[in-house]
């Protein structure tokens, strides 16, 4: 063999700090990736006389109580918005809207460059 | 031998020496620097870099809530929108004399209704007298929120800007430690800011959710009858007794005076006749526990800074009512961004705690006060 203690330890030195940089480059990459679930606000109605639920994207000017023009499709009075809270978006969803979003994007970009 | 066989591996050794020398001459110069005060004179450049970019992101925060405040009430139709936010934005309260006890909480509850009633008449001044009482709560809590953020940034660069005058790598190096709480904070705001302008209601409307959630639960004797200013009560029956639910008027964006709503009430009343005060707020949770859970307790669960919550005690106090508190647990950025399906759950279980503490602890032909405590935003009565 060629190689004596020297260019040995010259060796290990030079793996082991590329080892290092390409660490801390993928672990900079790998958080950079990582993004908060995404969110949605959820209206929920409610026949008061009958307790029929229904559950709707959340309109502005909405609120808890309020008596909104949707009727009950049994009783045929108006329906109360009777909760709203926030749900995030999750697993196969999730999923399926990044992917439809980024496919949105790359469209825009072709049409802008298309048209520049 | 080597070196004719390998011109890569064979020059090693002499390579090797030569680095190994220059390494030990770089740390030697590096420990003579760090005894000069050079080292530090670095890394607080680093940290001067990293909070200013910190910085950067604050100032977007404050500005976007700005603009987003200034394009709402521009679409109203307001005038002077400029003056309103500059006069809003650097709103200021000067807490009362603390060493002369006598009286503080109701100079410090005249201090706080003053800003409010100064901030509100600011925003409908501005919009004329036609606008919906709900807008303006909105719009002053917004302009609430965009006072924190800014008063947040100019503090924070206030701290960068004097150690570094002053040359107190401490000062910066403490400022760099505490930024990520500081910017939890700023991030809370800022998706706050998201939420109230769309009308949402947020983690800490718990409160008047579950005391909604009892109107509409039992049947109804009385009201809802606003008592106070932005305050409501009603009156029920359950198990053979009288219930008067408590909450700030709805769906606006605000926590109405529940401390004064119940002293009018207990006053107006035949006072011996009310059995017990609950009072259901969303609470802080210790970082571990689950969102939604609820807990009972004895006292006023309210986080206002006290005028509010001294006055129910003192009440009780005087007439000898038993005080009993549910909270509905929720982390910070909880309590102020759109209510979570957990937080609601937990309001239905609330609900049905205070129901069961009800026929517990008090009798048939008694009256009970419930006081659905928080801000009121997105939930009506
Ligand atoms: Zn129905």
């Amino acid at each position: 063999m060629n190689l004596d203690l020297y260019t040995l330890y010259m060796l290990s030195m030079v793996i082991l700090s590329i080892a290092m940089v390409a660490y801390m480059i993928l672990a900079t990459l790998g958080s950079r990736g990582k993004r908060e679930p995404e969110k949605k606000v959820i209206t929920v109605l409610r026949c008061s006389k009958c307790g029929y639920t229904r559950t709707r994207d959340f309109k502005e000017g909405d609120y808890v109580g309020k008596v909104v023009d949707e009727v009950c499709p049994k009783c045929g009075i108006n329906l109360v918005i009777d909760a709203i809270y926030e749900e995030s978006i999750t697993g196969l969803n999730q999923v399926l809207r990044n992917k439809r979003k980024r496919e949105r994007t790359r469209k825009r970009q072709v049409a802008r460059n298309g048209s520049s | 031998m080597a070196n004719a066989t390998s011109p890569w591996f064979g020059g090693g050794s002499d390579l090797a020496t030569w680095i190994i020398a220059i390494s030990i001459l770089i740390s030697t110069i590096l420990s003579i620097f760090a005894f000069l005060g050079v080292a530090q004179g670095f890394q607080l450049r680093i940290w001067k870099a990293q909070i200013e970019s910190k910085l950067r992101i604050l100032e977007n925060y404050r500005d976007e809530v700005r603009d987003e405040v200034r394009k709402r009430l521009e679409k109203l139709g307001a005038r002077n929108v400029e003056e309103v936010l500059n006069t809003a934005l650097d709103y200021f309260v000067i807490s009362p004399v603390s060493i002369e006890p006598t009286d503080i909480i109701k100079r410090l509850e005249r201090v706080l209704r003053t800003e409010e009633e100064r901030l509100e008449a600011l925003v409908t001044r501005s919009l004329g007298s036609k606008v919906d009482d709900v807008v303006v709560k909105n719009s002053v809590t917004l302009l609430a929120i965009a006072n924190a953020l800014n008063i947040l940034y100019k503090y924070i660069r206030h701290i960068l800007l004097t150690g570094i005058k002053t040359r107190n790598a401490l000062l910066v190096a403490q400022l760099w430690m505490l930024l990520p709480f500081y910017m939890r904070i700023a991030k809370a705001y800022y998706d706050a800011s998201k939420v109230i302008a769309r009308g949402v209601p947020i983690g800490d409307a718990a409160g008047p959710l579950a005391a909604y959630k009892l109107m509409k639960m039992l049947p109804r004797i009385e009201g809802p009858v606003e008592i106070t200013k932005d305050t409501i009560y009603s009156v029920h029956e359950y198990e053979n007794r009288r219930v008067i639910v408590v909450k700030a008027k709805g769906p606006g964006s605000t926590v109405g005076r529940p401390g004064e709503a119940v002293e009018k009430i207990v006053e107006t009343l035949s006072p011996s006749s009310i059995a017990s005060i609950i009072t259901i707020d969303a609470a802080l949770k210790m970082e571990g526990e689950p969102t939604g859970s609820i807990a009972e307790g004895t006292g006023v669960a309210m986080g206002d800074p006290g005028p509010e919550k001294i006055r129910i005690e003192r009440i009780a106090v005087r007439h000898k009512i038993p005080l009993y508190a549910i909270a509905i647990k929720m982390g910070l950025e909880e309590a102020i961004t759109a209510i979570k399906k957990e937080i609601v759950v937990g309001v239905e279980k609330a609900v049905e705690h205070a129901k069961r503490l009800i026929v517990e602890e008090t009798r048939p032909g008694d009256t009970i006060i419930v006081v659905g405590v928080g801000n009121t935003l997105g939930v009506a009565q």
